[in-house]
């Protein structure tokens, strides 16, 4: 994965977005809130999106990282197909992350495919935005 | 965590209760003590594990393991496409078909569900919301099919939409026609099947939604308010339903606080029944209420932790007087649970009840000066939102506002913060915490053909099926919808001809329109 | 640094509405850098027959649910439309949440639509300094409606009014902050009034109020959830946009 020439804006835009059915956004909201404080553009698409509305939001509004949270057990499909969604509009380059319960084994295969680290409960907004500036700079 | 000013509690704080208006002895009102005279003397509460997952031929086998296991009811977690109202083979459903719980397409489903279990002597509780009328029916129409008489019927349907909006998210249909459809639910039920809960009005999700247990205590009861009311603008008398509207709390881990709120809620229900809404049978008055241990409290980090933290909540919730029990598994923040974890969990359960000593007092906590004072502040501070609420209007002018999303979502925020700032100590997650490889508990996985399994399952059914009576019934829910008939007859009949809960859903949609999610304030 | 084939690419993507090209000159546009430049300096002559509308009125009058209305009418009468909600920035952090997709997400796989959220970025007004420029881009990619949705609305909130061709003032039936327009200059701004969730008690007064206060414009009553009084709103602002372009 290949952050690394994103151009320099002064702000960084993020794209969070809720995949799957369910309507868990408690920690969507936490950290829509955490990454605001800390200085970013957070764009929320609300619940129940598809993986086509989440790839067209976040190149419309051309976002450095697309934040996905599923909560539903749904990840390995929706992630893999999110990612090469980006990768069709030649977003290859934007930091797919996100948030849930992702297994270990679950977490390498989507590291292969080049998407960046899931995080998952007790993770601390702290090291999430952490790892946001850290893969963008 | 709060930080109690006062670290011990002296008899002065009982000055003010008047035993007999603001206790009662258990059985009695204001039921604060407890809603029977010998509570867990007589009966211990019953001890149901919520289950479902896969297809329905899979959760049956897992009912017929809990109840050769010793459990005593019947709980159903239905995957979230049936809570959405979409069918298996929707293209919103991919990758979701019997993840977290079962998935139910049509009566067929619910037939297999139900196979070889005997629904007139079971208790079955199903945990199901925005299409709950429709789900009822087939029940119902499966009980029908078993030759059972729905009026000796025992169970209870969550049916509680209001708090899909509020905290849960699982909605179709705007408000108005979704509490419409609450209501001719009830008053179905009501005539019958008379042993039905129609309501378990939850406080459960709210909690898990981030709210702080005075918040969970006052939506929950406001919503409780409003189904009241709802259901009495119809004409239907307080006596007659009333008593089979029932409570679903959360169990979290401020052990005396909750159980400070099981006692405050059965009082402040027991005197708005009897004086606000006049209700004159006393069973009326009595708030019956299931409970479920905190999922959002357990972690995934040293998941073996959770088994001691559920034991403690599921104590809370036993002293606190509950009705029935629901235990998670330790490995919930991970996975659906294991046979092996669902069976500690009943185990934990299991223990609490036979070698504690606990239930052969009602009450045991009644007159300490601590919960006591605990009981009235937590009573004290529900009636304060409970004036807010109707200074804005009441609950469904208060979703419409956002007023108990911005609620929780700052009770959920500054819960979050004092975690980083480690203010609020979680063991092994910010203190004693192990530099181990995680996700080590074995992880029960759903299958993948299972969606494959049940997308040829359902097109079987379609080609089986008499598509013009399917037809009929549809058009005919549509024509009704659009009255104000109780629907829950028609929606019987369609469930009858097999038509699939989505074409159902879909059909009532056309009338009722579907709800947005109301833009995000931070 | 763009390379000359690059820019092209991206003009070219700009002329057909491909979201990417047009995603990326948004950001360009928001920032200081060359291509901004280079963008404004090579569509600084094209033309456009679309119109822009500011949409404007305080948290909670249901702005993004009447612009997802309108936004659905526009379509049915095959006509495209861009959408630029503007949210503000949090002058402590610098950071922002811009929630307004939320409302409109059902519009988002439809191409003859384009969504993009913009911070104010410290600008003051109602819109950020970048949302004038953003607007004309999308006018010249073509499209046929640009609507901007605005931060909330105080006497000072009226900058919309400069950048678009028509502003609508969204209110609700209560009254209170309304009052608050008729003093500033959006009264005399606002093309139309727009009384949203008019099936709440008081619409009938609150129209009668603003009848008393004198104002040119016309009023429009909706139900924007329930997609109500949307057509006549549309079928005046049809009518306007023929004015706006004769007048160009």
């Amino acid at each position: 994965m290949n952050t690394k020439n994103r151009r320099a804006h002064s702000k960084i835009r993020v794209l969070l977005a809720k995949g799957g059915l369910d309507g868990h956004d408690r920690g969507v909201k936490v950290i829509a809130r955490a990454l605001r404080d800390s200085g970013m553009e957070v764009i929320y698409t609300g619940l129940r999106q598809s993986v086509n509305t989440i790839v067209i939001s976040a190149v419309q509004e051309d976002v450095d990282v697309v934040a996905v949270s599923v909560l539903s057990g749904a990840h390995m499909t929706l992630l893999p197909m999110i990612w090469k969604g980006l990768k069709k509009y030649g977003k290859g380059n934007v930091l797919l992350t996100g948030g849930g319960i992702i297994p270990l084994e679950d977490q390498k295969r989507l590291s292969k495919l080049g998407i960046g680290k899931m995080f998952g409960p007790g993770d601390s907004t702290a090291e999430i935005i952490d790892y946001i500036l850290g893969m963008l700079n | 965590m709060k930080k109690h000013k006062k670290i011990f509690y002296i008899p002065k704080e009982l000055r003010n209760l008047n035993y007999s208006k603001d206790l009662g002895n258990p059985g009695e009102f204001p039921f604060t003590r407890g809603i029977y005279p010998t509570m867990y003397a007589e009966k211990v509460w019953t001890m149901r594990e919520f289950a479902g997952f896969g297809l329905a031929h899979d959760t049956n086998k897992r009912f017929h393991f809990l109840l050769k296991h010793g459990q005593t009811g019947l709980s159903v977690a239905f995957d979230l496409p049936t809570l959405m109202g979409y069918d298996s083979d929707d293209p919103k459903s991919i990758g979701e078909v019997g993840l977290g719980g079962v998935a139910i397409d049509s009566l067929q489903d619910m037939e297999e569900l139900f196979r070889g279990i005997p629904l007139a002597k079971v208790s079955t509780s199903m945990t199901i919301n925005a299409p709950a009328a429709i789900v009822f029916a087939m029940y119902l129409a499966c009980a029908k099919k078993q030759r059972a008489k729905l009026n000796v019927l025992n169970g209870t349907i969550q049916n509680d939409i209001l708090k899909e909006y509020i905290a849960q998210k699982e909605w179709i249909f705007p408000p108005k026609p979704s509490m419409r459809l609450v209501v001719d639910s009830v008053r179905f039920a009501t005539q019958h099947v008379p042993k039905w809960n129609t309501i378990s009005i939850s406080g459960y999700h709210i909690r898990e939604a981030g709210s702080t247990a005075v918040q969970e205590l006052a939506f929950t009861l406001a919503n409780g308010f409003t189904y009241v009311e709802e259901t009495l603008k119809t004409g239907l008398n307080i006596d007659r339903f009333a008593q089979r509207f029932s409570f679903f709390f959360n169990a979290h881990q401020n052990f005396f606080e909750e159980i400070a709120k099981y006692r405050a809620a059965r009082r402040i229900w027991a005197r708005r029944l009897r004086y606000r809404y006049k209700a004159r049978d006393p069973k009326s008055w009595r708030m019956r209420f299931h409970v479920q241990t905190a999922g959002c409290s357990l972690m995934a980090q040293q998941p073996e932790n959770n088994i001691t933290r559920t034991a403690y909540e599921a104590l809370s919730a036993v002293l606190g007087g509950a009705q029935s029990l629901h235990t998670n598994g330790y490995d919930e923040p991970l996975c659906l649970p294991t046979n092996e974890s669902a069976q500690i969990a009943l185990r934990t359960q299991q223990i609490l009840a036979h070698e504690l000593g606990l239930t052969g007092t009602a009450d045991p906590l009644g007159g300490s000066y601590y919960v006591e004072q605990l009981t009235s502040k937590m009573e004290a501070e529900a009636e304060s939102y409970f004036k807010q609420i109707r200074k804005i209007g009441g609950v469904l002018p208060g979703i419409e506002e956002n007023f108990f999303q911005k609620e929780i979502a700052n009770a959920s925020y500054a819960f979050q913060k004092e975690v980083e700032e480690k203010k609020r100590v979680i063991v092994g997650v910010n203190e004693y915490v192990t530099k181990e490889e995680m996700w080590k508990v074995p992880i029960f996985k759903i299958d993948a053909k299972r969606e494959r399994e049940q997308k040829s399952r359902l097109r079987r059914l379609k080609k089986k099926r008499n598509q013009a009576k399917v037809k009929r019934t549809l058009d005919q829910l549509k024509r009704k919808a659009e009255t104000k008939e109780n629907l829950m007859p028609f929606i019987l009949e369609a469930v009858e001809s097999y038509a699939t809960l989505g074409e159902i859903v879909n059909s009532l949609k056309e009338v009722f329109g579907e709800y947005q999610e109301p833009p995000s304030a931070l | 640094m763009m390379s000359k084939t690059a820019f092209r690419t991206l003009v070219l993507g700009i002329k057909k509405r491909q979201i990417n090209a047009l995603g990326e000159a948004i950001s360009a546009l928001e920032s200081s850098s060359s291509v901004k430049f280079k963008l404004l300096k090579s569509f600084q002559n094209v033309s456009y027959r679309g119109c822009s509308i500011g949409i404007t009125g305080s948290a909670g009058s249901g702005k993004s649910t009447l612009i997802a209305a309108l936004a659905k009418v526009i379509r049915r009468d095959k006509k495209t439309v861009a959408i630029v909600a503007v949210d503000p920035t949090s002058p402590k952090t610098g950071g922002a949440f811009l929630g307004d997709r939320v409302r409109m997400q059902q519009l988002v796989e439809d191409p003859g639509v384009f969504i993009r959220s913009m911070a104010s970025r410290g600008a003051r007004g109602g819109v950020a300094h970048a949302t004038k420029d953003v607007a004309h881009l999308l006018l010249k990619a073509g499209y046929d409606f640009v609507l901007i949705e605005t931060v909330g609305a105080g006497q000072l909130d009226d900058e919309v009014t400069k950048i678009a061709d028509l502003t609508l003032l969204v209110l609700t039936p209560e009254a209170g902050d309304e009052m608050q327009f008729m003093k500033g200059g959006l009264k005399e701004l606002a093309d139309a009034f727009v009384i949203n969730k008019a099936d709440r008690p008081g619409a009938q007064t609150m129209e009668s109020f603003l009848k008393r206060s004198e104002i040119n414009a016309p009023i429009f009553k909706t139900v924007a959830e329930q997609k109500k009084g949307i057509d006549p709103l549309y079928q005046f602002i049809l009518r306007k946009k023929l004015e706006v372009r004769n007048n160009k």
